[in-house]
C-alpha cells in the first residue's frame, strides 16, 4: 500500500541559494518536530577547500554541534526553551543534525533554528572551556566499556581511518582544535547548499514555507562547500585483538566491511540494499535460526547478543557484539556464518516473510512519533527517504532481491576483538 | 467516542481516530484490592503474558507475535486507589497498511482471547509448574531489584506508615513473602476468580469499526459478578504525625513526607496546581528554593494521588541536612497557606501543563489509560481546558490550606559518615 494513501503529500523543494527542504504534514497530531542536518561529520577530517588540502583533527565536526548554540549574546538552547522547544542535537560519522519539538506551528522556533545554525560564533575563551567540557565527554566514553569495545572493533576493520577515533575526539586532539580550525570547518560545511530542513507533525504548511524562506538559512548566499576527501583504506585486520578491559564478563565482537572493492550503491537503491541486508542479519542471527537458538541454549550467547548493519556516506559495515565464555569458538562460529551469508538465508528462507513482517511493523509504530520521523532524516544519504519511503521500500523486497544483495557483497575479511575481564 | 455495556459489568469504551498507525485494545479487570489476592494476581497476570494453550512456549509466543506485524502484547499489573487491575494491551499496526486474508485486527482480538482465556493449565493442578516457577523466579529478582531504588523504597514504607488498611498500603505486586507462597493451583484459582466476578473494562483506539470490535467481542467468558467498584480511598487524618526512621548502608539520605490533601472533586483542578506549584516542576517552590537556592538537595518532588489523598514530599539529601530540609519544605508550604501566589506564577504553571496535556494527545498508551480511568471518575477532558483556566491564586491558596502533615519518614544513609 503506497504510503500516500494515508498521510498527506510530502514536499521537497529545493530553494534558490540550495537549501533543500522537506515537509511531512501529519495534522491529526498537537506536535510538530523540526530537523535541520548538514551533510559534515566526524570523520569528514581531510577535505579539499579552495585548492587547497586540509587536515583537521578529530573532534571538530562535534565541537561545531557543542558550539553553534552559543551566539553572540544569548544561548540558543535557551531560547528555544524560553518559546516553547524542546531542543537537541547529535553528530554522527557523516552529519550533523539539529532539532526540537513542540506544540504545533511553532514558526518563531523554526526560525531560531534556522538562525543560529547559520552563524558561526567562536570567541576564544568561549571555544577553550568548551575544549574542557568536551574532554570530559571524551573521558567519559574512555570509560564506558561498550564504547571502547565498538572502536577497538572498528580500528582493528578499519586501520588508521577516523572511523576508529571517537567522534568526540581525544584530549590530544582537542588540544588541537582552536578558532581558525572551527571556522573553517563552518565555512567548508555550513553552507545552505550543503543542508537539508526537515519538518513533521502538526503545521501550516504555507506559513511553515514563509518562514523558511524569509529565514538566514534561506537569505543567505551559498558559498563553494568543501569536497570531502574520501580515505583510502588499509587492509582490515584479521588477527583477533586481545584485550584487557574494566569488565567483569569475557565479550567478543566482529566486523565485516560491505562491499570494500565497489563503491556503495546510492540514492533510493541504496537504501533498498540497505534494508535488504538488515533483514537477512535479523533472520540469520535471530530467534528463528536454530543455529543461533542452538548458540543460545548452549549459553555460548546470552540476551546481550546485538548485530547492527551501518551505512553511511562513504562506508558500511556488520557488527556483532556479544558476552561469551568460549570467544575464540564463538568466533569461529559466527564468522562462519558471515562468511556464508547467501547461502545461510536460502536455508531460513521460509522464515524470510516473519522477519519481514516484523520489521515492517516496527517501521509503522515508528509513524507515531514526530521526533523519531524527523531524526531519522539522513538528507541526501538515500535521495532525502524519509521513514515513509523505507516503508514502501521494505514491502518490495523479497528473497531473491536480498540473495541478489549478499551474493553481490564482497567477501570481506573479519576482523574481531576479545575482551578479557579484569580480575581483580 | 463509543462508550457502552457489552454485558453486565463489562464496559467498552471505543476511541475512533485516524491519527496513530496503530491500534491498541487494552483489557481492565478490576476489583478492589484485596491483600490475600494481591500475590496471586501478580504471578497470574505473568502467566497470561507468557504463555497460553495454543502458544506453550516463548518461541511460539514470539512468533504469533511476528505474524501480527511485530504486534506488542502485555500484561500488567497497577493500582488506582483502593483498586487492583490487571491490564492485557496489545499494540497492533493498522490493517489499513497491509493486505492480509484474515483482517489484523480481527487476529489480535483472537489471540487476546487466546491469551486471556485459554491459559496453559487446569482448574486440578493449576498453572504449568516449569513456566510458573520460571515467572517466580523472573518476578522475585526483578522485586529484588526494586530494593537498591533507594527513593522507591522510601517513599514504600512512608505510605506504609500511612495508610490505615494494610490492603492499601501494599503495591501492586504484593510482598516477597506472599508471591513466594503463591501456588500454581492458587493462582489458577485467582484467575478464575478474575473471571467470574472482576468488572471489565474494554478500551480500544484506532482506525475501527465499532460493529468490528462488538463482532469480535461476542461470548466473553466472564460474568463480572462484583462489577461494583470505588476508586476512592479515604481515611481520617490521625490526630498525631507518625515519625520513622531506619538506617540503610548507602551514601544518601532519603526523606519523604505524607500529607493527607482531602479536596471536593470540583477543587481538583486547583490542586493539581497547588501540587505543581509546591514541588512538581523545575519552576516550582521545593525545586527552586530548597535545591537552587538553598543547596539542599538534589532531588526533590512531591506527588498527589487524587484517588487515595495523598501529596507525598521526597528529597534525596545529605544525611546532616534533615533538620533543615524538613524546616525548608514546612516553611514553603505555610508561604503558600499565607501569601498568593503571583498571576505571572500561575499562568507559567497553567501554560505548562497545558503544553504536557498537549503532548500527552499525541501519545496512544496515554489516551487509552485516560479513558479507562475515566470510567471511574466520570469526569470527561473535554472540559479540562476550562477547568484549568478557572483556578486562581485564592483557589490554590485555599488548597495549601487544607494540607495536614501525617508522616515524616527518614532512610537515612549511614556509608557518607565512613572514613574511607
Amino acid at each position: 500500500m503506497k504510503l500516500t494513501n494515508f498521510f498527506p503529500a510530502e514536499q521537497h523543494v529545493v530553494l534558490e541559494n540550495g537549501l533543500r527542504v522537506h515537509l511531512a504534514p501529519r495534522p491529526d497530531f498537537h506536535q510538530m518536530a523540526a530537523n535541520l542536518t548538514v551533510d559534515f561529520g566526524g570523520r569528514d577530517t581531510r577535505f579539499i577547500l579552495n585548492n587547497e588540502v586540509i587536515e583537521q583533527p578529530a573532534g571538530v565536526a562535534h565541537f561545531l554541534e557543542h558550539r553553534l548554540f552559543g551566539q553572540p549574546d544569548y544561548d540558543a538552547f535557551q531560547k528555544l526553551s524560553s518559546l516553547g522547544a524542546e531542543a537537541n542535537a547529535f553528530t554522527s560519522q557523516s552529519r550533523t543534525s539539529y532539532y526540537f519539538t513542540s506544540l504545533q506551528n511553532n514558526l518563531a522556533a523554526l526560525d531560531e533554528l534556522l538562525t543560529f545554525t547559520q552563524t558561526g560564533y567562536f570567541p576564544e575563551d568561549a571555544v577553550k572551556r568548551e575544549a574542557q567540557i568536551i574532554a570530559q565527554e571524551a573521558d567519559m566514553y574512555q570509560d564506558n566499556v561498550d564504547a571502547q569495545v565498538y572502536r577497538l572493533l572498528l580500528a582493528q576493520l578499519y586501520p588508521g581511518d577516523m572511523l576508529a577515533q571517537d567522534i568526540v575526539g581525544t584530549h590530544a586532539s582537542l588540544a588541537q582544535i582552536d578558532v581558525a580550525t572551527l571556522e573553517t570547518a563552518f565555512s567548508a560545511f555550513y553552507q545552505p547548499e550543503n543542508m537539508d530542513v526537515f519538518i513533521t507533525g502538526a503545521f501550516d504548511t504555507d506559513a511553515v514555507m514563509a518562514t523558511i524562506v524569509s529565514s538566514m538559512a534561506s537569505q543567505r548566499l551559498s558559498q563553494k562547500v568543501g569536497q570531502v576527501i574520501v580515505p583510502e583504506l588499509a587492509p582490515a585486520k584479521k588477527e583477533p585483538l586481545n584485550v584487557v578491559l574494566a569488565t567483569n564478563r569475557t565479550k567478543v565482537a566482529l566486523g565485516m566491511r560491505f562491499k570494500t572493492g565497489a563503491v556503495l550503491t546510492t540514492g533510493r537503491e541504496g537504501l533498498k540494499e540497505m534494508i535488504a541486508v538488515s533483514l537477512a542479519l535479523d533472520l540469520v542471527f535471530g530467534e528463528l535460526s536454530p543455529e543461533y537458538m542452538e548458540w543460545y541454549n548452549d549459553a555460548l550467547i546470552d540476551d546481550d547478543f546485538s548485530v547492527e548493519f551501518e551505512w553511511e556516506r562513504d562506508f558500511a559495515f556488520i557488527s556483532i557484539a556479544t558476552d561469551t565464555n568460549e570467544p575464540e569458538w564463538l568466533i569461529d562460529e559466527i564468522s562462519n556464518v558471515l562468511n556464508q551469508l547467501p547461502d545461510k538465508f536460502a536455508t531460513l528462507q521460509d522464515k524470510f516473510d516473519l522477519v519481514k513482517k516484523d520489521a515492517l511493523g516496527r517501521t509503522v509504530n515508528r509513524f507515531n512519533f514526530m521526533e523519531e520521523i524527523a531524526t531519522s532524516f539522513e538528507g541526501n544519504l538515500f535521495n532525502a527517504s524519509t521513514l515513509m519511503d523505507e516503508y514502501d521500500m521494505l514491502e518490495t523486497i523479497d528473497v531473491s532481491y536480498v540473495l541478489d544483495c549478499l551474493r553481490l557483497a564482497d567477501n570481506s575479511t573479519i576482523s574481531s576483538v576479545i575482551v578479557h575481564p579484569n580480575i581483580e | 467516542m463509543t462508550k457502552e455495556l457489552i454485558k453486565p459489568g463489562v464496559w467498552l469504551n471505543i476511541q475512533p481516530t485516524k491519527q496513530f498507525s496503530t491500534v491498541r485494545i487494552e483489557f481492565n479487570f478490576v476489583t478492589t484490592m484485596d491483600a490475600q489476592l494481591v500475590a496471586a494476581r501478580t504471578l497470574l497476570a505473568k502467566m497470561l503474558e507468557s504463555a497460553s494453550q495454543k502458544y506453550p512456549s516463548q518461541t511460539d509466543l514470539a512468533q504469533a507475535l511476528s505474524r501480527m506485524y511485530g504486534a506488542g502484547f502485555g500484561v500488567d499489573v497497577l493500582k488506582i486507589g483502593q483498586l487492583h487491575v490487571i491490564k492485557a494491551h496489545l499494540a497492533i499496526i493498522d490493517e489499513h497498511f497491509v493486505s492480509e486474508d484474515s483482517p489484523l485486527l480481527q487476529q489480535g482480538i483472537t489471540f487476546m482471547r487466546e491469551m486471556l482465556f485459554n491459559p496453559l493449565g487446569d482448574a486440578a493442578q493449576g498453572f504449568d509448574l516449569t513456566v510458573f516457577t520460571r515467572q517466580k523466579e523472573l518476578l522475585l529478582d526483578e522485586m529484588a531489584g526494586l530494593e537498591d531504588d533507594r527513593p522507591y523504597i522510601a517513599n514504600r514504607h512512608a505510605l506504609n506508615a500511612y495508610f490505615d488498611e494494610t490492603g492499601q498500603a501494599l503495591p501492586a505486586y504484593g510482598t516477597t513473602e506472599a508471591i513466594e507462597a503463591v501456588t500454581p493451583k492458587e493462582a489458577f484459582d485467582a484467575w478464575q476468580d478474575m473471571l467470574a466476578t472482576n468488572r471489565l473494562d474494554i478500551v480500544v483506539s484506532g482506525d475501527v469499526e465499532e460493529a468490528d470490535i462488538i463482532e469480535a467481542l461476542a461470548n466473553l467468558p466472564v460474568n463480572a459478578t462484583k462489577p461494583n467498584v470505588d476508586a476512592y480511598y479515604h481515611q481520617e487524618a490521625h490526630k498525631t504525625i507518625v515519625q520513622e526512621q531506619e538506617t540503610q548502608h548507602v551514601n544518601q539520605t532519603q526523606l519523604v513526607l505524607v500529607y493527607q490533601l482531602a479536596v471536593p472533586t470540583e477543587a481538583r483542578f486547583s490542586a493539581y496546581v497547588f501540587e505543581q506549584i509546591f514541588g512538581g516542576t523545575p519552576v516550582s517552590r521545593l525545586f527552586l528554593d530548597v535545591r537552587e537556592t538553598r543547596g539542599l538537595a538534589y532531588s526533590i518532588a512531591t506527588d498527589y494521588n487524587r484517588f487515595t489523598d495523598v501529596l507525598l514530599v521526597s528529597a534525596g539529601i545529605d544525611g546532616h541536612e534533615v533538620v533543615q530540609t524538613r524546616q525548608a519544605i514546612l516553611d514553603n508550604l505555610v508561604r503558600l497557606q499565607q501569601e498568593l501566589i503571583t498571576p505571572v506564577e500561575l499562568e507559567t504553571i497553567k501554560s505548562l501543563m497545558k503544553t504536557e496535556f498537549m503532548v500527552s494527545l499525541d501519545n496512544q498508551s496515554q489516551l487509552t489509560d485516560r479513558a479507562f480511568i475515566e470510567s471511574f471518575t466520570v469526569q470527561s477532558i473535554e472540559k479540562w481546558f476550562e477547568a484549568l483556566d478557572a483556578v486562581t491564586v485564592e483557589s490554590v491558596q485555599a488548597i495549601a490550606q487544607k494540607m495536614v502533615l501525617q508522616v515524616e519518614y527518614l532512610l537515612k544513609g549511614d556509608r557518607a559518615d565512613e572514613i574511607d
